[in-house]
């Protein structure tokens, strides 16, 4: 169950449309929006999964805590609030399965 | 290698207020950010792509802020925008990074106002998506134009939390409730007179809290959250009351389902790159926190390097601005340009502002003062350290095995090797280490900090001029 976040209308006119594509999902986004604002746009708050299995998406927004990592056009750990959408990006969250070994004490 | 004669680091009020001053002197100015517009967090703008319809007002900081920005890029100040740095070295050489390449600046004089990051506050549940720093919700709001949830619950200290409150009213969200964790909110009375005198802060503050009274927003004095739900995303806030030390009463807790926490519990300054520098901290009683020390001049302890805002200090964007202007103007007066007479006449006038402007920031940072209880909220499973998943209890444990310090913690606990370089972790690991020996914060050096100071590309180390 993703609860979508919202673009707001007021008072603001966004960049040019862009595709980018989301886990194999083509979506528009807009120039000027980082990848976190696409991805929460559509639903999706779950950017990754930690090696524990842990989920995490955005934290303090700003690019300072590294946890909004995503895959972006092959670059792995790529802090999404920070970077900008650029068309045909392609940006893949981390699933649970991509980490089989376990963290040692 | 470039040499330029002042560099400032930061494009946040102080050094933009820095920039501007400088250049008016006759000072080469060249002012660094890391992000891809000026503004820093406070004056945070639209990305370039957008606009905004003239039609319509703009928040009144939105606006001073497009204001301020104006005046900058009008002056003459070279912006190198999108430019990490990411070390300081010998003779304030600062080590960027810029278009996928390490490079070097160096400056004859130095001015690094690099800002302030929100206090982390943990708790059980506090990772999930969907709990976020309450200046999260504001870039995506403000800067972004999103609103990040639905079902809103905001927990904090002092009057931040009331702009965040209309901020998501006005975008449309459900504001379920306000935590604030004093007894004495700053609607309260006593902090209600002592604000009397700011008439245009005391107007903002009413402005947010009549939006809020109009919404029937639970404002809860007293409460905290004690634990995040969800599996994989928030779904529902559990709170409590505390007592006069922010400790939990035991009794009756409340769960708010609800798809969004937004934390704010003050802030801390951003140290990394004054540290790195060689600048000596103070840990002033008022501060309650370590600060790069500043003299009157807002020299620090590095000869040619300044410092400005929040990084010497809590204050808020008018002490921030008045700030960069006294340091520009001391920079200036190093550096031999200008006259010393009309120098000297300005900064007499900079320094009546930051006095006016010290009296409210005293006042605010009165209202977000955070008490200690805060942090037993950190039960022994709650992750501390984010990026290594170290958790309190371990911590707790690591302490009384000897080398109680931050790296001494790290060493044992992985607490502070992740990407994030224990901006998230240290000042709980801190408040860790100080409820277990029961020593005081000021007790308790920070880390070292070493270069860089955020992660790096290999490849741009490889490909750059060092």
């Amino acid at each position: 169950m993703s609860i979508p976040a919202v673009r707001l209308d007021i008072n603001v006119h966004r960049g040019k449309p862009v595709r980018v594509r989301l886990d194999n999902e083509w979506v528009t986004a807009y120039e000027g929006e980082t990848v976190a604002t696409a991805l929460l746009a559509t639903g999706r708050r779950v950017f990754r999964h930690t090696p524990e299995g842990h989920p995490r998406g955005v934290f303090c927004g700003i690019g300072l805590c590294y946890d909004c990592l995503v895959t972006i056009d092959g670059g792995e750990n790529m802090r999404a609030c920070v970077t900008p959408v650029r068309d045909g990006m392609e940006v893949r969250t981390r699933p649970a399965a991509a980490f089989p070994e376990a963290r040692h004490a | 290698m470039r040499d330029v004669q002042l560099a400032i680091v930061g494009g946040g009020p102080a050094g933009i207020a820095a920039a501007v001053e400088a250049r008016r002197a006759g000072a080469e100015v060249v002012l660094i950010d890391e992000y891809l517009t000026l503004g820093g967090q406070y004056y945070k703008q639209v990305p370039e792509a957008f606009s905004i319809d003239s039609g319509r007002r703009e928040a009144r900081q939105y606006a001073e802020g497009t204001e301020r920005l104006q005046e900058l890029t009008g002056s003459g100040v070279e912006l190198l925008l999108d430019t990490l740095v990411w070390g300081i070295f010998d003779q304030r050489t600062l080590a960027v990074l810029r278009n996928d390449r390490a490079q070097q600046i160096r400056g004859q004089q130095l001015i690094l106002a690099p800002g302030a990051q929100e206090v982390p506050v943990a708790f059980p549940g506090w990772t999930l998506p969907g709990v976020m720093m309450g200046g999260a919700a504001q870039a995506l709001m403000v800067s972004q134009r999103l609103r990040p949830g639905q079902k809103v619950v905001l927990a904090g200290v002092g009057p931040l939390q009331l702009k965040v409150a209309s901020q998501f009213l006005d975008a449309g969200g459900e504001v379920l409730a306000i935590l604030e964790a004093s007894n004495k909110p700053p609607t309260s009375m006593e902090y209600g007179l002592r604000s009397l005198g700011h008439w245009s802060k005391m107007r903002e503050g009413l402005e947010y809290f009549l939006k809020i009274m109009k919404a029937s927003t639970p404002y809860l004095h007293s409460h905290v959250p004690v634990r995040a739900i969800g599996t994989e995303e928030l779904e529902a806030v559990v709170i409590a009351e505390v007592d006069e030390h922010w400790r939990v009463r035991p009794g009756a807790e409340r769960t708010i389902e609800a798809d969004t926490l937004c934390l704010s519990y003050g802030f801390l300054p951003s140290t990394q790159l004054t540290r790195l520098a060689g600048c000596r901290l103070v840990f002033p009683e008022e501060a309650g926190g370590w600060v790069t020390y500043c003299d009157g001049d807002q020299r620090t302890s590095v000869p040619g390097v300044y410092a400005a805002g929040e990084v010497g200090g809590i204050g808020g964007a008018d002490v921030a601005e008045a700030e960069g202007r006294l340091a520009a103007l001391a920079a200036v007066r190093a550096l031999g340009i200008g006259t010393p007479e009309r120098l000297q006449d300005r900064m007499a006038q900079v320094r009546k502002e930051l006095g006016q402007a010290r009296k409210f920031a005293d006042l605010t940072r009165a209202m977000m003062a955070v008490k200690p209880g805060l942090f037993d909220l950190m039960t022994d499973d709650t992750i501390v350290c984010r990026c290594e998943a170290s958790t309190a209890g371990e911590i707790r444990a690591a302490v009384h095995e000897g080398d109680p310090t931050l790296r001494g913690i790290k060493i044992r606990t992985r607490a502070g090797m992740g990407r994030c370089q224990g901006r998230q972790c240290g000042p709980l690991v801190a408040r860790l280490i100080a409820k277990e020996l029961g020593w005081g914060l000021e007790a308790i050096e920070l880390d070292t900090p070493r270069p860089p100071v955020k992660p790096v590309p290999l490849r741009a180390l490889a490909r750059g001029e060092l």
